[in-house]
């Protein structure tokens, strides 16, 4: 018993913090059924999409705008394997995942190689999400625009990934890859390569100066923030049931994936999980309200895309006021209120400071 | 044994241009084992650019860098970091979202220690610059004197065989110099080698055993500081009226 309290001493607090998390989101479904659990999938979803982005724009601090294309590799490698060659989509996860880290550390390498920062980063990201959305698009091997379809299988079981709708075995799948994708992201982040990446971040010159390769690091966040991507793509083929171009590598995709992250706090361990807790309800709401509006707001009655603008605003706003994301401003005023009781009445290091 | 009298370090006919500009033209430089050797000259003479092709910052245009009988000219600088040399910055460059301690630990963390080892070596390192109340703050927090001390101390966490110190001392009061002196004769005395780019002439005149003068990107005169002190031509192009500042 003693052995085991001192164990769980030394545990690391963000573990603590996921074994929590998980237990509280794996009885979930004891409550949630219908629509509601389907809104709790879509949450995991963007949640393991969002920390698996995090890893890359927040704590790397390289910013993508195109992490469609891992996500899209992600689904068309498992659709193609399993619609034309019979696999098991487990298996397509994994050669998806591989692919799409190839290609995150492929394109980062270019990027990186010809020091290409800031907006122009961003936007190689995006190009190369939609060169891959305008290759696919016009590529006869994954059927152009038509895509693929999920071979509807009666005796479906665990391997073939698919199970009767409405059943909560997509929950627990979705919380399974988003659990995998936390503990990925903490560990790396107590280690020594979690170190260097932020270091790199920070500072390359001085990171390189400590012996750090920067190249080598930044491609490693890429590397597997791309190959965490697209594990998020074989699970929606198998839950929506299908895939074309635009639902895989579209841009709205990455946005999807970069928003709670942002909403969060990024750079933050929990803030991707907390702005999916925020942002899919919030989608579902105002979509509800603009469909089924109360009788003040009767005039809302139809008007489509009326629920977007809703939503944009409270984006908005939440930005204007919570710039460092909701996760990223508590943690920071609770950091700021620690140190100003820390804070030595004494002399600083030095009277001067003249920065 | 001739390996042990090489010097630890030879720059030899080292020559760099930005846009035909000659920053520096064949410089000659050599560090002996155990010695603190200074550069000095007046601004733009070239002494950071000097560091930067030691360090692996920017290649050299020709020249040869010779470190520990290794030739690492052109080489980029993790690697020759790696190798052993250790270098600082002029301008303070923390890893502002890190706290001290822990821009200490990814020095540390170089030596391939483990985790728990690192963070008490980086944890030592902390309290020996002096940092060490400042341990759980953020780096970007802390006010110039403390941060050339973090520059430092992450430097020394590499366990660096050359130490090059690039204004370690200046925007400095002098209050605050003595103590970061005794640190670097401790330093000196665990047995580093130290190369120093400094304007703080009584501060050169205190540590080095040997020093370099550069002008124009040009090696003007070497020798001990009794020598330097002497020469005419050093006096002439910069130090008189250094020492008339640092008289007055």
């Amino acid at each position: 018993m003693t052995s085991a309290t001192q164990l769980w001493r030394r545990v690391d607090r963000n573990v603590k913090i996921l074994v929590v998390v998980a237990i509280g989101l794996a009885l979930l479904p004891l409550w949630l059924q219908g629509a509601s659990l389907e809104i709790g999938i879509r949450i995991l979803l963007f949640a393991m999409l969002a920390t698996a982005w995090n890893l890359m724009a927040g704590y790397a601090g390289l910013f993508s705008f195109g992490h469609a294309a891992y996500f899209g590799i992600g689904a068309y490698a498992t659709a193609v394997l399993q619609v034309d060659y019979g696999w098991s989509p487990w298996l397509g996860m994994l050669v998806g995942m591989v692919l799409a880290g190839l290609f995150a550390v492929g394109t980062g390498y270019l990027s990186f190689r010809y020091r290409l920062k800031g907006a122009y980063f961003v936007l190689t990201t995006f190009a190369f999400a939609e060169m891959l959305r305008l290759i696919f698009l016009h590529w006869d091997f994954v059927n152009e625009a038509i895509g693929f379809r999920v071979p509807l299988n009666r005796d479906a079981s665990w391997t073939d990934m698919q199970f009767p709708p409405d059943s909560p075995a997509y929950y627990y799948v979705v919380l399974g890859m988003l659990l995998a994708v936390l503990l990925v992201v903490i560990s790396l982040m107590r280690s020594r390569s979690g170190y260097y990446i932020i270091a790199v971040r920070d500072n390359e010159d001085a990171a390189a100066a400590l012996g750090v390769n920067p190249m080598r690091y930044k491609l490693y966040a890429v590397g597997l923030s791309g190959a965490m991507t697209a594990m998020g793509g074989t699970f929606y083929f198998q839950y929506i049931f299908f895939i074309d171009p635009s639902l895989a590598f579209g841009p709205g995709v990455s946005i999807q994936i970069l928003l709670p992250a942002i909403i969060g706090g990024m750079g933050t361990m929990w803030g991707p999980l907390i702005g999916a807790f925020l942002l899919v309800p919030l989608g579902e709401w105002t979509s509800g309200l603009v469909r089924n509006p109360p009788d003040v707001l009767s005039f809302l009655d139809g008007r489509a895309g009326l629920d977007l603008m809703i939503f944009g605003a409270v984006l908005v706003a939440i930005i204007m006021f919570l710039p460092k994301g909701v996760y990223g401003s508590v943690t920071h005023a609770v950091a700021v209120r620690q140190q100003r009781r820390r804070r030595d009445p004494v002399a600083s290091v030095s009277g001067t400071s003249d920065e | 044994m001739s390996e042990q009298q090489a010097p630890l370090l030879s720059a030899t006919g080292v020559t760099k241009s930005f846009a035909g500009l000659h920053a520096l033209t064949d410089v000659d430089v050599t560090v002996p084992r155990g010695h603190i050797t200074a550069i000095i000259g007046p601004n733009g003479a070239g002494k950071t650019t000097l560091f930067n092709v030691i360090a692996g910052s920017m290649p050299p245009d020709s020249g040869r860098v010779v470190f520990d009988g290794t030739d690492i000219t052109g080489w980029p600088a993790h690697r020759v970091a790696g190798a052993g040399l250790a270098r600082t910055f002029q301008l303070m460059k923390p890893f502002e979202s890190l706290s001290v301690r822990d821009n200490v630990l990814v020095a540390a963390f170089q030596r391939g220690t483990r985790r728990d080892d690192a963070i008490a070596a980086a944890e030592e390192i902390v309290e020996r610059v002096g940092l060490g109340r400042w341990s759980g703050q953020l780096a970007g927090e802390l006010p110039t004197a403390g941060r050339k001390r973090l520059e430092l101390a992450r430097a020394l966490a590499l366990q660096p065989k050359l130490l090059l110190l690039d204004e370690v001392l200046a925007g400095l009061v002098p209050a605050e110099r003595a103590p970061v002196m005794e640190l670097l004769r401790e330093i000196r005395a665990g047995g580093v080698t130290m190369l120093l780019v400094e304007h703080v002439m009584a501060a050169v005149m205190a540590l080095s055993d040997e020093i370099v003068v550069l002008h124009h990107g040009m090696v003007l005169a070497k020798g001990t500081p009794e020598q330097v002190t002497r020469d005419e031509r050093v006096i002439e192009a910069y130090l008189g009226e250094e020492l008339l500042i640092a008289e007055s």
